[in-house]
């Protein structure tokens, strides 16, 4: 019965080809405007996530000042001992890498280009997410010497050496020249905006010394070993840097701690709150397109009175005619659906590469919608199927 | 004059009583249906037109078939399963819904002026096949008609004249003929 009901159903949508399409419009536009709306959202906040992993991830990164940003006069620089007392004396660290930035002109290969040098240890690519696409990271003598060696970004490697080879070449900055032991892979852009790949990585030592001359390290940055409680580790990072700064109980910090969690967490957040959003306003359509179904059938139902009177008066019960035109609705609801999921396929690639985010297909929020446009064709159908179903044999006969 | 309410009884059940899916069922299982404008579902074929019957009696597709073509070869149907009412004469389409009528093995054939839509020629055809099966099947006839050349197959005729009964006629015929009313 139901079967059959089924076939009944599709032979009338195929009779009445334009106008079903027509019908089913709402519902393809629906589907497919939630579906694409979600999955877009879904591939920018995943797209946010991955430039926050880029920073690193389980990071606090200690500053100095009390706000976040460039350190404040008065408060005093931190030492690269102050790195090695976080690594041995509190638990759940996995490294810290002390950071010093300087902006200078590099040259090599003929050319110049202005870029970030950033001076530290090897933890720094622990901390960071560095890896090493081809060369090698600095020696231990190397980093305790100073020596004049450095890694390069990709975006760096590509505008002073372009298809040259950049490992083994000399690279100028300021008053020394460095090896180029390593090109480093690239990350992309930043979470600010930022190219990360244009840097240029020294051994501490070697910038201290040879460029910003003094023993100061701008940054502290702490990686946390996994499933670590931040909170806590936080709490006990700012006992031991109070200590180790000799701040009395009634001074403010003169540092401060930011967490990439968070700032992944608060990111994150807001395209998720905007992808919600969008889906619900989409979710509208849907519904408007159930409405536009209901219509039809309410239509089709008046149009087919003379039909549904043969059927009764042949022996269809009421549950047998309700049936009917409920599977009608339904099958046109669920085409509809299943129109819009293909449609919103595609609309995702080409948008999602237009926008410059992962397409991530996500399976739930398909099937979700592909039943819940079935399940509107249950809501809307069922009266104008009721409708059908109650009619009086013999007034639908005679009905003109 | 006014049209009552009554009751019929049939196969041993009274129609007053019935619920409405009940009623559904009685048809279902006694009794055929040929209308005097044929009332066969549009742009659907012949065959199945016939099947619709079995369909609500679920019947498999195999035997649904198998029956609606045996159905339609009994009304001298072959080779026209295949066409929708709007291709076929006003005859033919009162043929299939004559087997659409007989396929579910009717007790009682219920006709509302099967002729009134066809020529007197077409109308003798239709009127003899009828006939046919009344006396090949047993099924019994119920006709409603004005004309009295139509009247005249049956073996009872009662006349109606204003929705009140004026006579009630057996007829002695040689042959089993259908019963039918007339309508003055």
């Amino acid at each position: 019965m139901l079967l059959n009901s089924l076939l009944l159903a599709l032979r009338e949508i195929r009779r009445n080809l334009l106008r079903s399409f027509l019908t089913i419009l709402g519902i393809v536009i629906g589907v497919s405007a939630v579906i694409t709306m979600v999955t877009l959202g879904n591939g920018a906040t995943q797209s946010v996530q991955d430039q926050i992993a880029g920073l690193g991830s389980n990071l606090l990164m200690v500053r100095q000042g009390q706000r976040q940003g460039p350190g404040g006069p008065g408060s005093p620089a931190f030492k690269e001992v102050d790195a090695e007392a976080i690594a041995t004396q509190i638990g759940g660290v996995k490294v810290v890498a002390p950071e010093v930035h300087a902006a200078v002109t590099v040259i090599a290969n003929g050319r110049n280009w202005t870029t970030n040098v950033t001076g530290s240890t090897n933890a720094y690519f622990v901390t960071n997410n560095w890896k090493v696409a081809t060369g090698r990271i600095f020696s231990e003598e190397e980093l305790q010497a100073g020596a004049a060696v450095c890694l390069i970004g990709e975006t760096l490697r590509r505008e002073l050496f372009s298809t040259a080879p950049a490992l083994g070449q000399q690279l100028r900055v300021k008053q020394f020249s460095c090896e180029v032991i390593g090109i480093l892979v690239a990350k992309g852009q930043g979470a600010m905006g930022n190219d990360q790949d244009d840097t240029v990585l020294v051994p501490l030592h070697t910038l201290q010394r040879r460029v910003t001359g003094s023993l100061k390290v701008s940054n502290l940055l702490v990686s946390m070993q996994d499933n670590t409680d931040s909170e806590h580790l936080k709490a006990s990072l700012t006992q031991l840097l109070r200590e180790r700064r000799k701040l009395a109980t009634a001074d403010d910090n003169n540092f401060n701690i930011l967490d990439t969690k968070q700032i992944a967490d608060t990111l994150s957040g807001t395209t998720k709150i905007m992808t919600t959003l969008l889906g619900a306003v989409a979710a509208v359509s849907l519904l408007v397109g159930g409405i536009g179904i209901m219509n039809i059938m309410l239509v089709s139902v008046s149009e087919r009175t003379r039909e549904i009177g043969v059927r009764l008066a042949i022996g269809a019960l009421e549950r047998e005619v309700l049936l009917q035109f409920l599977i009608e609705a339904v099958a046109l609801a669920a085409l509809g659906g299943l129109i819009g999921v293909v449609l919103a396929t595609g609309a995702s690639i080409v948008l999602a590469m237009v926008m410059g985010v992962p397409y991530l297909f996500n399976l739930a929020i398909n099937l979700l919608s592909f039943a819940f446009s079935a399940g509107i064709g249950v809501v809307f159908g069922f009266m104008p199927a009721r409708r059908a179903a109650q009619l009086n044999p013999i007034e639908a006969l005679r009905h003109e | 004059m006014k049209l009552l309410p009554g009751n019929i009884c049939f196969a041993m059940c009274m129609s007053s009583g019935l619920s409405r899916d009940q009623r559904a069922r009685l048809r279902r299982r006694f009794l055929g249906f040929v209308f005097q404008g044929y009332n066969l579902l549009a742009r659907t074929s012949a065959l199945e037109n016939v099947e619709l019957p079995l369909l609500y009696r679920g019947e498999s597709a195999a035997a649904r078939r198998e029956a609606a073509r045996k159905a339609l070869a009994s009304v001298g149907l072959v080779g026209w399963e295949k066409h929708t009412p709007a291709e076929l004469s006003g005859g033919q389409q009162q043929r299939v819904a004559i087997a659409r009528a007989i396929v579910t093995q009717p007790a009682v054939l219920l006709a509302d002026e099967p002729t009134g839509n066809l020529d007197t020629q077409r109308s003798r055809e239709i009127m003899d096949l009828l006939t046919t099966l009344n006396v090949e099947r047993g099924i019994t006839l119920v006709m409603v008609t004005h004309e009295p050349d139509m009247a005249a197959y049956a073996r009872r005729v009662v006349r109606f004249v204003d929705g009140c009964i004026e006579s009630d006629q057996a007829k002695a015929s040689p042959a089993p003929a259908p019963a039918a009313a007339e309508v003055a």
